[in-house]
């Protein structure tokens, strides 16, 4: 009987894991996806969704025709339960109604849990603000800014508020995407000049984006992230507040503690603040029948994996601290990857308030650094599968990023920030003068990633479908 | 870097195809920190 490999969640780790597990196992073992809705969503596309440049039906594919095509069984479904000593998942379909799955390897790629409720007052359910993490958020949020756009059509002027609302977000730079669509949209609207905006967001710095800034050599000079985040934000006119950690929202109001500086709080017609991200709640359980969720995750609810969770300093941080393989300490078929594993610790330094409420950007782990984990997490499972030992390894702290900052979609208006980390991770140890390698490094801000953005758009939505020559694309 | 650079079309074009150039190869693995099937750091 062939094994079975079980990945939970069909985001970019999971479903990049079996695109490459369906060519890297095919006849050696059987590979099941485990995810609710039977839809892929292109996230980084859904900054154009909350200002209505783009469908949303352009961000979005059905995953089952997909996995049909390359051989993978898809269930539409949330996974509940991880029975560690049967090795059986405890999945819910839309109905509720629980079965159970067996795997022999298992990819625990369940991405984010949004914690609204981590903050009074946050978010487009219960709470006063909107998001842009889905598809339906984002729409609620392009609903709720064209109000705003047509009160100011009609003259009346209005306050947008765009970043995270709690201190301890993560994703800053898809949120200062929307901010600087949202101007560009505004602009071509020709109600700019009626609309404040405003910046609010938990890094120490601007230009931090969780990863401890960026920076880039430019004719022999080292020019710093913070440096062309600062003038973008001034030649748009944008109150910026760093440091600051969202406390609660009030309907209209959003208040705010912040690093050396008295406690605030602004008014807004339109807030669009991140939340919190957590791990999927989800019940581990041994052999024995035991709970172990405790054991086998921090209380952020993120699943452990072979990095050094030692609680250190900042000044301590390493580049080894960062997982290798994204495998369980405990259970060597298990993995997890993208969002769902746990970070040893922030990339940035943390701060506090005043109040002493800790602010700190958490680690962003989507995108290209999700699809890296997921693909080196299929090479493993394939040469585990074989017999072998797993030697494919990508740190943080040895795994590049790139990333697209859209600032306006037009391909002749438009604009982007171009960057290119390497690694996302600072490792000293390798690169003793700034923890990167500079040389590599880049950074670029001008029409040119405006094109970019849109070509990353198509390739990665061809490639995710699995069209033809899909592999010639990376992550 | 000026808006006038930042729209002036040849640098553009430039930027545009040495960019994704190096993006690619880094994505690749050809050039880059050097995650890949190696022995574990």
């Amino acid at each position: 009987m062939k094994p079975h490999i079980l990945i939970l969640g069909a985001g970019f780790a999971g479903h990049t894991a079996a695109l490459h597990l369906s060519y890297l196992v095919r006849d050696k073992a059987d590979v099941t996806v485990v995810a609710p809705n039977n839809r892929f969503t292109w996230f980084p596309s859904l900054v154009w969704v909350g200002t209505g440049t783009m469908r949303e039906e352009e961000t979005v594919f059905a995953l089952k025709p997909v996995y049909d095509k390359i051989g993978v069984a898809y269930v539409d479904a949330r996974a509940k339960i991880i029975n560690l000593g049967t090795q059986t998942v405890t999945v819910e379909d839309a109905a509720g109604t629980p079965s159970d799955i067996h795997y022999d390897y298992l990819v625990n790629a369940t991405g984010p849990y949004l914690n609204f409720e981590g903050t009074p007052g946050l978010g487009p359910a219960t709470g006063n603000t909107t998001s842009i993490c889905t598809v339906e958020h984002a729409v609620q949020t392009r609903e709720r800014y064209l109000e705003v756009v047509r009160a100011a059509q009609a003259g009346k002027r209005g306050r947008i508020v765009v970043g995270v609302g709690h201190p301890a977000a993560t994703c800053e730079g898809a949120a200062f995407e929307f901010l600087m669509n949202v101007h560009a949209d505004l602009k071509q609207r020709r109600v700019r000049e009626l609309i404040d905006l405003t910046w609010l967001t938990n890094e120490p710095d601007f230009g931090d984006f969780g990863v401890d800034g960026i920076e880039a050599l430019r004719g022999g000079v080292l020019v710093r992230g913070a440096s062309p985040v600062r003038m973008l934000l001034d030649e748009a006119n944008v109150q910026a507040i760093a440091g600051a950690g969202v406390t609660r929202v009030e309907p209209g109001r959003v208040h705010y503690e912040r690093v050396g500086d008295e406690p605030g709080s602004i008014a807004f017609d339109l807030a669009m603040l991140l939340p919190q991200f957590r791990g999927i709640p989800m019940q581990y359980i041994d052999a024995t029948g035991t709970d172990v969720t405790a054991a086998m995750t921090l209380p952020s609810g993120f699943m452990r994996v072979d990095a050094d969770y030692e609680p250190k300093t900042y000044e301590a941080y390493r580049a080894n601290d960062w997982p290798a393989l994204y495998r369980s300490p405990s259970h060597d078929n298990v993995y997890a990857v993208g969002i769902a594993f746990a970070p040893p610790h922030p990339i940035s330094k943390g701060k506090k308030t005043g109040s002493g409420l800790a602010v700190v950007a958490s680690p962003p782990r989507t995108g290209m650094a999700s699809g890296i984990m997921g693909r080196t997490v299929a090479e493993n499972i394939a040469m585990q599968v074989d017999g072998k030992t797993p030697n494919h390894h990508a740190r943080m702290s040895e795994m590049p990023a790139a990333c697209i900052a859209s600032m306006g979609k037009s391909l002749w208006s438009g604009s982007a920030a171009t960057i290119i980390m390497t690694p996302v991770v600072r490792d000293f140890e390798r690169f003793p003068k700034y923890g990167r390698d500079v040389s590599l490094c880049d950074l670029d801000v001008g029409l040119n990633g405006a094109w970019t953005k849109r070509l990353l758009h198509s390739a990665f939505l061809w490639k995710l479908q699995a069209k033809p020559g899909w592999q010639l694309i990376p992550e | 870097m000026g808006l006038f650079w930042r729209r002036f079309l040849p640098l553009q074009i430039w930027r545009f195809l040495t960019l994704n150039v190096k993006m690619y190869r880094i994505a690749r693995g050809w050039i880059g920190p050097g995650q890949g099937p190696h022995e574990k750091s």
